[in-house]
């Protein structure tokens, strides 16, 4: 157990550093000059100031060497770098207040979807082969087929601009900052309603292929023929057992939590991660790019390797290798 | 379920199969109509020639279901935004262009490029798995951490990545300026490309596993020993017996390019216009939602049936193809 962990550690370094140097060649390769947009709206700016911004910024450099000061920056001096487009802030202060942005709005969405698809998908299994099940079914495809920025542009123009019931997007309301919590719930209301449609379908699906599998089995038939009754047969025998690959899941879908909705948070304008990634990608902001994608993939293969663990913990009959 | 009877083709038995999971046949059905009234839009719309008859234009239409305006202009900036009418069935959008007629010429674009895309990814897939899955050892190992690496980066953000990417900057200059027609091939080829990178994975995972009981196999060794070489044993003998599983992968593929396709042209970075797409039209759409909220609905009901259509079709023919999951399933 000590080695296989160990031996993954090690193999996510590999890939992780292989990444970063694939990234860092992709960011180069995005049209523009990081120095000349750095000049765009300073007409005063002095021949002494590029020279500064371009030694900060290292974009004079041949790419081992800027990919290797990098490195020493991040590795050595241990700092991240500070943001072009996101008003010179630093790095790591950007990702600390966007990843809790995000990890408010995904929480809140992940907590509806997990209670309303359990026991939709636990119902579907059930009663396999009923209406119940069909029509769960029939939506579930529904859910995971939509276009999510479709479904949040229809759900602004509905809820914000028809109906006037919701706002449209932000955290608060402008002139009311720091308006409480009542404020803060308007605002991540439609967020997470759209968020969710795409999770309850997937877990719907999840828990029911899960609880199918287990209520075919022999222990499942032996519980009946002790003469307990449907809810404990289900509740106690099958559901303990379907809830093995459920954990596994959830483990998986823990760096979704930090890492956002793209789409979904730049429609809203909602400041997390998803947003962060894809305006410092858009705006060639590439010191947060840089340790933006790494954080969420290091988050992934370290989540990755938890569900495999987990599921060895949870689970005695498997063993890992 | 239907067991096969003597003298019945397996093909025929696959087809009954199928035929049970009504949605799928109703997917398929769909599908086709979409496709063939996607690919017959040209020839749905009334051509116009222009003739100058005593100093003034005169207009004379072709056969046809529709026509754009009447001076055969397919911009009429004078009749924008119209309501659905006789003349123009589902209205006109911002530059006065007629919605029924784009939304059928962006379904051309939507539904080649989310195929294509799927198809060579798949292919990619089959290579992929096929040579770590026969050859084993380092090959394999090395392989499948690459993988599984690429299941753990943020897809989405890393295609608008490398749909930025400036291909004049890796000296790829002329490819940019390839163009066909009016249509930007170079663009389209590009999308393809990135939504490629990111949709391999799942077949080669399965081709790999496929591969791997396989090859044990003793009509495996028997070719062997005829004489057959690696390339002809794996595509003769395995890749075809591993047919199913990626038919059943290609066709949910499928139903997730489209949405990567429609997501990246929605941002402005796959199909750039004038070559309409659902995606790109429901960019622009965006801009006028107070104004003419139905040019958003159309294209994004559009997109939503064809992805759900595909995910029907795939999952009936996993229920024809693949027995097995059926009885995990409880439903043999």
């Amino acid at each position: 157990m000590k080695s296989y962990v160990l031996r993954r550690v090690l193999q996510a370094v590999v890939v992780l550093f292989l990444f970063s140097v694939a990234l860092r060649a992709l960011l180069d390769a995005m049209p523009g000059d990081p120095t000349l947009m750095a000049m765009f709206n300073r007409p005063n700016i002095k021949a002494e100031d590029i020279a500064r911004i371009e030694r900060l910024y290292g974009t004079r450099d041949p790419f081992p060497v800027k990919y290797a000061k990098w490195m020493t920056m991040v590795f050595v001096k241990g700092e991240m770098g500070v943001s072009r487009s996101e008003g010179g802030r630093p790095v790591s202060e950007l990702i600390l207040e966007y990843s809790w942005n995000s990890l408010q709005l995904m929480s809140l969405a992940f907590a509806l979807s997990l209670a309303i698809a359990i026991p939709i998908g636990i119902l579907a299994a059930v009663r396999q082969h009923s209406v119940v099940d069909y029509a769960t079914g029939f939506f579930s495809f529904l859910g995971i087929s939509i276009p999510s920025f479709w479904l949040g542009l229809m759900a602004i123009y509905l809820f914000a601009v028809w109906l006037q019931w919701l706002p449209p997007g932000g955290m608060t309301t402008i002139g009311a900052e720091g308006g409480g919590v009542s404020d803060r719930l308007h605002h991540l209301l439609l967020p997470v309603l759209v968020l969710s449609v795409q999770t309850i379908a997937v877990w719907i699906r999840y828990t029911r292929a899960s609880m199918l599998e287990v209520i075919h089995e022999d222990y499942v038939r032996t519980a009946r023929a002790k003469g307990l009754g449907e809810g404990q047969v289900y509740g106690k025998h099958a559901l303990r057992n379907a809830l093995i690959p459920i954990v596994t899941l959830l483990a998986l879908s823990i760096p979704e939590l930090f890492s956002g909705a793209l789409i979904t948070e730049t429609l809203f304008s909602w400041p997390g991660m998803g947003r962060l990634l894809y305006r410092s990608v858009i705006n060639k902001d590439h010191m947060v790019a840089m340790i933006a994608f790494l954080i969420l993939a290091a988050l992934t293969l370290v989540c990755n390797l938890l569900a495999d663990v987990l599921y060895a913990v949870v689970d005695p009959r498997v063993r890992l290798s | 379920m239907t067991t096969l009877a003597a003298g019945d083709s397996i093909r025929n038995h696959l087809w009954r199969r199928f035929c049970q999971h009504r949605l799928a046949i109703a997917s398929l059905v769909l599908l086709g109509i979409l496709a063939a009234l996607c690919a017959a839009a040209p020839l749905l719309v009334q051509t116009a020639t222009i003739r100058e008859v005593d100093g003034v234009d005169e207009v004379a239409f072709g056969p046809g279901l529709w026509r754009y305006t009447d001076t055969g202009e397919s911009i009429d900036t004078g009749g924008r935004f119209q309501p659905s009418s006789a003349h123009h069935w589902l209205g006109t959008d911002d530059l006065g262009r007629d919605l029924l007629i784009r939304l059928l010429e962006g379904g051309r674009i939507s539904l080649t490029v989310g195929l294509v895309a799927a198809l060579c990814a798949s292919l990619v897939g089959v290579g992929i798995g096929a040579l770590a899955g026969y050859f084993g050892g380092v090959l394999d190992m090395l392989l499948m951490r690459f993988t599984d690496a690429m299941l753990s980066v943020p897809v989405l953000a890393l295609m608008i990545v490398i749909s930025m990417v400036d291909l004049t900057k890796l000296g790829l200059g002329w490819l940019v300026r390839m163009r066909w027609g009016e249509l930007d091939v170079a663009g389209l080829a590009k999308l393809m490309f990135v939504v490629v990178i990111f949709q391999w994975m799942g077949v080669a995972r399965l081709v790999r596993g496929s591969m791997l009981t396989l090859k044990e196999r003793d009509f495996v060794m028997a070719a062997r020993a005829l004489g057959a070489g690696h390339a002809r044993i794996i595509f003769h003998h395995l890749v075809p017996n591993a047919m199913a599983p990626i038919i059943v992968a290609t066709t949910l593929a499928a139903g997730s390019t489209i949405l990567y396709e429609s997501v990246l042209s929605f941002l402005g970075l796959g199909v750039m216009p004038p070559t309409s797409s659902w995606g790109n039209m429901l960019s622009s759409a965006q801009e006028y939602m107070r104004k003419s909220p139905w040019l958003a609905v159309y294209p994004g009901v559009l997109i939503w049936l064809t992805v759900t259509a595909f995910n029907f079709l795939g999952d009936g023919l996993r229920d024809a193809l693949d027995p097995k999951h059926l009885a995990a399933d409880g439903r043999a």
